[in-house]
């Protein structure tokens, strides 16, 4: 008490602590004038007293405070500056954009709501936004249960277990248009490998992706070959932390290996499960480089998802008013998406508390 | 009788992963295996898995008539100085936001969350327009220069990353090295960042992941063929008139070793990034 | 998950220690390690920033493509030849593929970076110059003497308005080209080859194989691109009578009975080239016509007759025989053939102007010329070399240019890209069944004056 009316609590505060670790030497030289004080440290409790006390002066303090403000706005320099030039500015110019018709080869031109208007009478956009659903629809569950029952799989101590954990999260390393040429050529309807064997067993593959009702559904199956990857590792750690004795508990009563699973397991998973589900639906909304490489929009423009949309737009029409009024319409469909989200989670995800 | 039990559930187990494990390596698997087979074996009648005979001529022809090297070289050189970028100014940011108080940290703190949620697409056509009046178009400058400023969505994420990490060292070292006379450069150079190393090392990583495959920003940004990266080129060899699939897969191939070779050397550092991920959830 | 305190506070102490210890080791080894990494970032960029001279022309083109023998040929001897009479000045010329060339042309223009010179074709002129993309070149042509030897047609395709907006580097025509074999096997007629539609169709669909729900011979050339099949609509639209836009521009003209004749023909030929839910013949070595697996090459036979030749397939010349252009039901009797061109444009952001026509002149002196026109395969522009060797060995072509009269060239149409994919949309749902043709056109002929209005 008296340590701290002296030297202000934080003083005390720092010998405590360092009373209480008292693992290892430290040497320290002395400090330099305005900081009165040396602290010794030793290794065995026989040299307690040779502890001394902090001093400080009130001014070194606020000095301190000072050049910490700067330290600090320094060090988040880099963020801050590019939040404003890279993140902020373009946001703003964005919003502007979408209000005016824009092709960079002149100026803008305002047009006000013209842009907001058309893409909402448009049939293409509704089309595109279906197109984005069903893709989300559809990936994101069959993604996050199907890294689930993987790590379920993967959550027993057999022996080489290591190596199949391996096996699966390889896949989810690759990406980007390399594997998108992989799909291509995967699932080609005349030489490619699936529909080879299906002929040989004697069926007709249908076209994968140049057929107007496979395309989509190829496009889903495509994006699951990455879960055992990181969504299934975090299932994984997660599992891992579900006590044994909860099971035991069930195995005495005589509780099946779907009642096991379905009332423990999941439960006790379900923060990670709104995580991967948050993950997912955010990655599914990106679809961009598979769209793009394999199909291009696709048989009757079936994949053409929303980023695509935004890009041939902005890109190849040259139409960046239009195209920045889509990516605000993005960016608000995926913004409530995650609010729903998050109220939807509070009635599911149950906590340990 | 338990004891029959547990052996029919092991081998049903290996069973189940053998195939499912299959079924996920066998794309990759077709690559590999396309990739060394002749023009008539690749789109001949039968499946073969192993080709015979295995050939290597595509790959001189595409390395030197279709300029993989090139795309190689340029790919190296943009993500190697994109993930230094990375590290180097997340961990900076990190340490600003764990360790220093200043003046309106907090709020930053909440936009810097706030900035994960905002999809790229919102800021890539003003940006594009903002390199365009800069002259930037067609050189690497738009795809580097922003990872040095902790640039992007994933930007946001590490430096989140980082600073639950730096966070959980303690600040006596910090005191300790104060009372010694170390400037708050010091501290950061010499004890947070070497304690950092593990978690700089999973960031690197994914950054790399991040970089080598990002395809949207240099398709827009790029325009001559000699600084194409290698997404770029191949989507470039794929529209080309006399393009067969054994050549494109062998350059898919070229593409992919990368990420898996680094996969098997830095696994530790994929495992942690989950520790890491998910202690924030 | 992480165990906060203490593994990193016992490392941390460790390290301490240590660092007490080795404190200038440390110092001296981030002083290397911080000046290493200047020095390869400074190198890096030295040796990566682009050197651009101020005198690089930088030239575009799908055709000769990337990887091709005229290209090489331009690359090794013209371009060089150029450069030493040049010094100081350095030449790019570089092939791009066809697919989306249009669409990188106009991302490089939105970023103020687009080549001095790019070729395309000639029906594109309006599509640049209404965008002010190209700028006319007559100061730059008047008093060259080459000018005049050009074909009369090649050149009425390079001006628009009067004003010359560039030099032409190839002249396409495309009348169906018939596989000898294919057709005698199916047993057709030779001799007796298709005038009309109906006559075409009818072979079309004895020529077609296929198997195990999988097309093993493709009847007629297949009309799988999107770009390829927005030219076919224009082409039997314009075979039978009727164009895309009227006389002044001004509006669209496919929404009449010529134009439903036309779409209603173009779904039934969609039908026999790519059958809906039969697997497509896999695209193998060049050509599909090339390695014999096609009866009719229709669409584009010139590059199909390039793509063999490219790749040494010489005896397609033997293989195949000419056919004469088609007549659509309300053509007047009349035979069409489409002709079209590509040229060079000059773009309204070169910086060395003079410099670049420069070249292009050089390129088109007769010598460069008939060494282009050999490795690409194609016959010669200037009259000046008609009675060379060269062309007096290519048969076929010959063949194929006696039908440049007949046609009639593509008017100098603004290209919209967006409008003409509208359209393909709305023609791709009639082929799928989603609505009927007359729907189509009534739909794109409005998306049509939508866009010409906006444009105006």
């Amino acid at each position: 008490m008296q340590r701290e009316k002296k030297f202000g609590s934080r003083a005390s505060k720092i010998t405590d602590e360092f009373l209480i670790l008292n693992e290892g030497a430290f040497l320290y030289r002395r400090a330099p004038n305005n900081l009165r004080g040396i602290i010794l440290m030793s290794n065995n409790n026989n040299n307690k007293s040779k502890l001394k006390k902090l001093k400080f002066n009130g001014k070194v303090r606020s000095k301190k405070l000072i050049n910490e403000n700067i330290a600090g706005y320094l060090f988040a320099a880099p963020w801050l500056i590019g939040f404003t030039v890279f993140i902020l500015g373009p946001i703003i110019a964005s919003f502007y954009f979408s209000f005016t018709k824009y092709d960079v080869l002149s100026s803008p031109v305002w047009k006000g709501l013209e842009n907001y208007n058309t893409i909402l009478l448009d049939e293409l956009f509704w089309k595109v936004l279906g197109n984005t659903l069903f893709y989300t629809a559809f990936s994101v569950p069959l993604a996050v249960f199907g890294s689930l029952l993987l790590a379920v799989l993967l959550n027993n101590k057999i022996k080489g277990i290591n190596i199949f954990r391996t096996i699966f999260y390889l896949p989810s390393v690759t990406g980007g248009v390399a594997m998108a040429l992989l799909w291509l050529w995967f699932f080609d309807p005349g030489a490619g490998i699936i529909n080879m064997g299906l002929r040989m067993l004697g069926k007709q593959g249908p076209l994968w992706f140049q057929s107007e009702i496979w395309a989509k559904p190829t496009m889903v199956i495509c994006s699951l070959i990455a879960i055992g990857g990181d969504r299934c590792l975090l299932f994984l750690a997660a599992l891992q932390g579900i006590p044994q004795s909860l099971y035991e508990a069930a195995d005495i009563d005589g509780a099946s290996w779907w009642t096991k699973f379905r009332y423990i397991t999941v439960p006790m998973v379900s923060p990670i499960i709104f995580l991967n589900i948050m993950i997912s639906i955010i990655k599914s909304f990106r679809v961009f480089t598979n769209a793009y490489v394999i199909t291009g929009g696709g048989p009757l423009n079936g994949t053409l998802f929303l980023v695509l949309y935004i890009y041939k737009n902005a890109f190849t029409f040259l139409k960046m008013g239009y195209a920045s009024a889509l990516a605000w319409i993005f960016f608000i469909i995926v913004f409530v998406f995650s609010l729903i989200q998050l109220w939807l989670s509070k009635k599911w995800v149950y906590y340990e508390t | 009788m338990k004891r029959k039990n547990i052996i029919t559930k092991k081998t049903i187990l290996y069973i189940c992963l053998t195939i499912i494990g299959i079924i996920f390596i066998s794309p990759l698997l077709w690559v590999v295996s396309t990739a060394f087979k002749t023009v008539e074996q690749t789109y001949g009648s039968e499946i073969t898995w192993i080709p015979n005979p295995i050939t290597f001529k595509h790959f001189i022809k595409l390395f030197t008539e279709y300029h993989l090297s090139i795309f190689i070289k340029n790919s190296i050189f943009v993500t190697f100085f994109s993930v230094i970028g990375t590290v180097i100014s997340c961990s900076m940011v990190a340490y600003a936001f764990a360790r220093l108080n200043w003046f309106g940290k907090n709020t930053f703190f909440i936009v810097l969350l706030a900035t994960m949620m905002i999809p790229q697409q919102v800021t890539m056509i003003p940006l594009f327009i903002l390199f365009n009046k800069i002259g930037w178009i067609n050189t690497f400058k738009p795809l580097i220069v922003p990872q040095f400023f902790a640039g992007g969505v994933e930007g946001a994420l590490y430096i989140f990353i980082l600073r639950q990490f730096i966070r959980s060292i303690p600040r006596e070292l910090d005191e300790a090295a104060k009372i010694d006379g170390c400037g708050y450069f010091k501290i950061y150079t010499h004890i947070i960042m070497p304690l950092l190393k593990p978690a700089l090392g999973t960031i690197a990583v994914f950054s790399f992941m991040l970089h080598w495959n990002d395809f949207m920003t240099p398709l827009i940004y790029l325009n001559d063929e000699s600084k194409f990266t290698l997404p770029v080129g191949l989507q470039y060899f794929r529209l080309q008139d006399f393009i067969l699939y054994n050549e494109l897969m062998g350059a898919s191939l070229v593409a992919l070793l990368p990420c898996i070779i680094i996969f098997f050397m830095c696994q530790k550092y994929f495992i942690r990034g989950i520790d890491l991920k998910a202690g924030k959830g | 998950m992480l165990k906060e305190g203490g593994i990193f506070t016992s490392i941390s102490k460790l390290y301490l220690i240590n660092q007490v210890k080795g404190e200038k080791k440390m110092r001296k080894k981030n002083f290397v390690k911080v000046s290493t990494i200047m020095v390869m970032v400074f190198l890096s960029i030295c040796v990566f920033s682009t050197l651009v001279s101020a005198q690089t022309i930088r030239i575009w083109s799908f055709n000769p493509s990337a990887g091709s023998d005229a290209l090489k040929v331009i690359q090794n001897e013209i371009i060089p030849e150029f450069e030493e009479k040049h010094p100081g000045v350095e030449v790019k010329w570089q092939g791009i593929p066809y697919d989306g060339y249009r669409e990188k042309l106009l991302t490089a223009a939105a970023g103020k970076d687009m080549p001095d010179i790019f070729l395309d074709g000639s029906t594109m002129s309006g599509l640049f110059i209404s965008k002010g993309l190209a700028v006319p070149i007559t100061k730059y042509i008047k008093g060259w003497d080459i000018w005049e030897d050009f074909m009369e047609t090649a050149r009425d395709h390079a001006t628009y308005e009067g004003e010359i907006y560039g030099v032409p580097t190839r002249m396409k025509i495309n009348p169906p080209l018939y596989n000898i074999e294919a057709v005698k096997s199916a047993g057709l007629d030779i001799d007796n080859l298709p005038t009309t539609w109906d006559d075409l169709l009818d072979w079309g669909k004895k020529l077609l194989k296929i198997e195990d729900n999988r097309i093993v011979f493709q009847g007629i050339s297949s009309l799988e691109t999107p770009s390829t099949r927005v030219r076919v609509f224009e082409l039997l639209l314009q075979q039978n009578g009727g164009s895309l836009l009227t006389e002044d521009l001004s509006a669209p003209a496919f929404n009449c009975e010529k134009g439903l004749e036309a779409l209603n023909y173009f779904i039934d030929l969609y039908k026999v080239t790519n059958p809906i839910g039969v697997a497509p013949l896999t695209e193998q070595l060049t050509t599909n016509y090339a390695v014999g697996l096609e009866g009719i090459a229709l669409f584009d036979s010139y590059n199909t007759i390039n793509k063999c030749l490219l790749t040494n397939q010489t005896d397609i010349l033997g293989k195949s025989k000419v056919g004469e252009p088609l007549k659509g039901p309300a053509s007047d009797g009349k035979a069409l053939l489409i002709m079209d061109g590509d040229m060079t444009f000059l773009s309204s952001s070169s910086k060395n102007p003079e410099l670049a026509i420069e070249f292009i002149k050089f390129f088109c002196e007769p010598e460069n010329h008939l060494k282009y026109v050999k490795a690409n395969k194609i016959l010669p522009l200037e009259m000046s070399l008609m009675n060379s060797d060269y062309v007096l060995n290519t048969p076929l072509y010959t063949e194929m240019m006696e039908y440049s009269d007949c046609g009639w060239d593509l008017a100098k149409i603004p290209e919209y890209l967006e409008m003409r994919d509208k359209l393909l949309d709305e023609i791709d749902k009639a082929i799928y069944g989603k609505q009927t043709p007359e729907e189509a056109l009534a739909k794109g002929e409005k998306i049509w004056i939508q866009g010409i209005e906006d444009y105006r």
